[in-house]
């Protein structure tokens, strides 16, 4: 199997970007209303929303950025993981269910509409998409980086490919993307994301295993290299120290519950009371997955250290490098497809900027009120 | 009104605490440095010279965070829903959390003294008690949530209350319609 290592890897990337139009292509036939569009007519069930909401908050940066982090400053990027449970808590106690039953009864799709009903002003909904613009676009672009650079690692490995670059592997990314987004909406986006999501899970186990079979003493060793090297590394607020540490733990620990694209699916369950059920899918998910942004970088970090790899280009070669050289090449191929399902990318933002253009493009016929009438 | 003053309180509390670690002069390398054979990687540096003096007031910061997330819960309740029960059990998982961060806190300061450090898990105790105290405590929250659910966050009364509204709603659109 190593000998068919990169056709197997090419092999499920290239499959699950069939998959994703061919899922663009059915949400289509599912998509008849604005509310179908944007809130998958608030019809799905507690599992879907559940792993669409975690996916969504780790996302590619979880894969890709993580465990980048982990080995550039040691373990202080993991308070942004560690957090997760608080900022899941804050989001359901918070906003869940409100926000849920404010898009049924005045018909909203999206956060700045949410905001506009509640406080009863078209000002609101502006100040909100101008807000929400400006804080996605950095983050939609490391999202799109992080999908190039896993495409650029598995071309660059074959022959016919070597010398690819970023730009036009960003192009192929987002072309899948852009399809199967705006022609299937959020209903394409949900059920990408629910397959991610199982993979990121199934991945996250896997990964901690392989991990642990790269040194003979397993992570406790990897743990003993890095603390020769550098205590604070391998210590609880890595390199960048406590401060920075801390002020990310204070950051998305309790601003996790205002990002747009889990708010937007907060909106989409069947039932307000899906949420009892949502929320500890979201967790559980999410801690499984997160499991190799640790382990990966911490891994990864001890193999240069030791004198296992040569020192990496760049931080974020981390995963890819690690899923080449020590992942079962079925079990790379699965992980860097999961990268291509474009998870928050194409989920919640994208709907608060486009609303405008292609509400119009659903309203006539369907039972859609506008939040002004 | 008097919960939100108290999560302004708290917020003004870590807000202090911030300040506080910002004033205290420290040695060392505050937020690292690059490494000095390895690119793309960093080193923290002599951790006690830089982490020691921090101690108390990051100590607090925390403290302070995890307090001020307990009345963010606990605003996310309704009002007459919020009993002492509700506020008991909010309080006790917000405790457990304030014992795990001291416990990393604690065995924190001992590798800072001593150098020294044993293993857990694959990791320092210290990385352990954040890896899995910090993570697994905060959980707590989720669990109360599940259990409460039908209880505090959207009883069967909260529900038929909202379908009536969603009723109301649906005929009036009819009769507009019509």
């Amino acid at each position: 199997m190593e000998a068919y290592r990169q056709p197997i890897i090419l092999a499920c990337v290239g499959i699950y970007m069939l998959l994703s139009i061919g899922v663009g292509i059915w949400a289509i036939r599912r998509t008849k209303s604005a509310s179908d569009f944007f809130v998958a007519g608030r019809s799905l069930g507690p599992i879907v929303v559940g792993m669409a909401v975690f996916s969504s908050t780790l996302s590619g940066f979880g894969f890709v950025g993580g465990p980048g982090l982990v080995y550039n400053t040691g373990l202080s990027s993991v308070w942004m993981v560690v957090c997760s449970s608080l900022g899941y808590a804050i989001g359901f106690f918070l906003v869940a269910k409100r926000v849920r039953m404010i898009s049924e009864v005045r018909e909203t799709i999206s956060l700045p509409d949410v905001l506009a009903v509640r406080y009863s002003s078209e000002t609101v909904r502006l100040l909100t998409g101008i807000v929400i613009l400006i804080g996605v676009l950095g983050y939609l672009a490391t999202q799109i980086l992080a999908m190039a650079l896993v495409l650029q690692s598995i071309l660059a490995a074959t022959e016919m490919f070597a010398g690819i670059g970023l730009i036009t592997c960003a192009l192929i990314s987002l072309s899948v993307l852009v399809f199967y987004s705006f022609t299937g909406g959020i209903i394409a986006s949900v059920y990408t994301d629910l397959v991610q999501g199982l993979v990121m899970m199934v991945a996250g186990v896997m990964v901690v295993f392989t991990a642990m079979t790269v040194f003979d003493g397993g992570l406790a060793e990897a743990s003993r290299i890095i603390f020769a090297d550098d205590p604070e590394t391998i210590m609880p607020f890595g390199t960048l120290g406590m401060a920075a540490s801390l002020a990310w733990f204070f950051m998305f620990g309790l601003g996790l519950a205002g990002q747009p694209h889990v708010v937007t699916k907060f909106m989409m369950n069947r039932n307000v009371s899906d949420a009892r059920a949502i929320m500890p899918i979201s967790l559980v998910g999410y801690m499984i997955s997160a499991m190799l942004w640790v382990t990966i970088g911490v891994v990864m970090h001890a193999a240069v250290l030791g004198g296992l790899l040569n020192p990496l280009t760049g931080a974020d070669q981390a995963a890819p490098e690690f899923l080449n050289l020590f992942a079962n090449p079925l079990l790379a191929g699965i992980v860097f497809a999961g990268l291509f399902c474009g998870d928050n990318v194409d989920g919640g933002c994208v709907p608060e900027h486009r609303r405008g253009s292609l509400h119009s493009r659903y309203s006539e016929g369907d039972t859609w009120t506008s939040v002004e009438e | 009104m008097r919960l939100i003053l108290a999560i302004l309180g708290g917020l003004l509390f870590v807000a202090a605490m911030v300040i506080w670690a910002s004033l205290t002069p420290i040695d060392g390398l505050p937020t690292g440095a690059a490494h000095p054979d390895i690119p793309h990687m960093s080193i923290g540096g002599d951790a006690a010279a830089r982490s020691l003096p921090l101690l108390l007031p990051i100590y607090f910061w925390q403290v302070g965070v995890i307090v001020t997330a307990c009345l963010l819960l606990l605003l996310g309740i309704a009002p007459r829903r919020r009993t002492g029960a509700v506020v008991i059990g909010v309080g006790c998982v917000g405790l457990v959390c304030i014992a795990v961060w001291t416990g990393l806190i604690v065995s924190y300061r001992d590798v800072l003294l001593s150098g020294e450090t044993p293993y857990a898990l694959g990791f320092p105790v210290t990385t352990a008690w954040m890896n899995y105290g910090i993570w697994l405590s905060l959980a707590g929250f989720t669990g109360l949530y599940v259990w409460g659910f039908k209880r505090f966050i959207h009883t069967d009364e909260d529900e038929a209350a909202f379908q009536a509204i969603v009723a109301a709603n649906l005929a009036a659109q009819d009769e507009a319609d019509t």
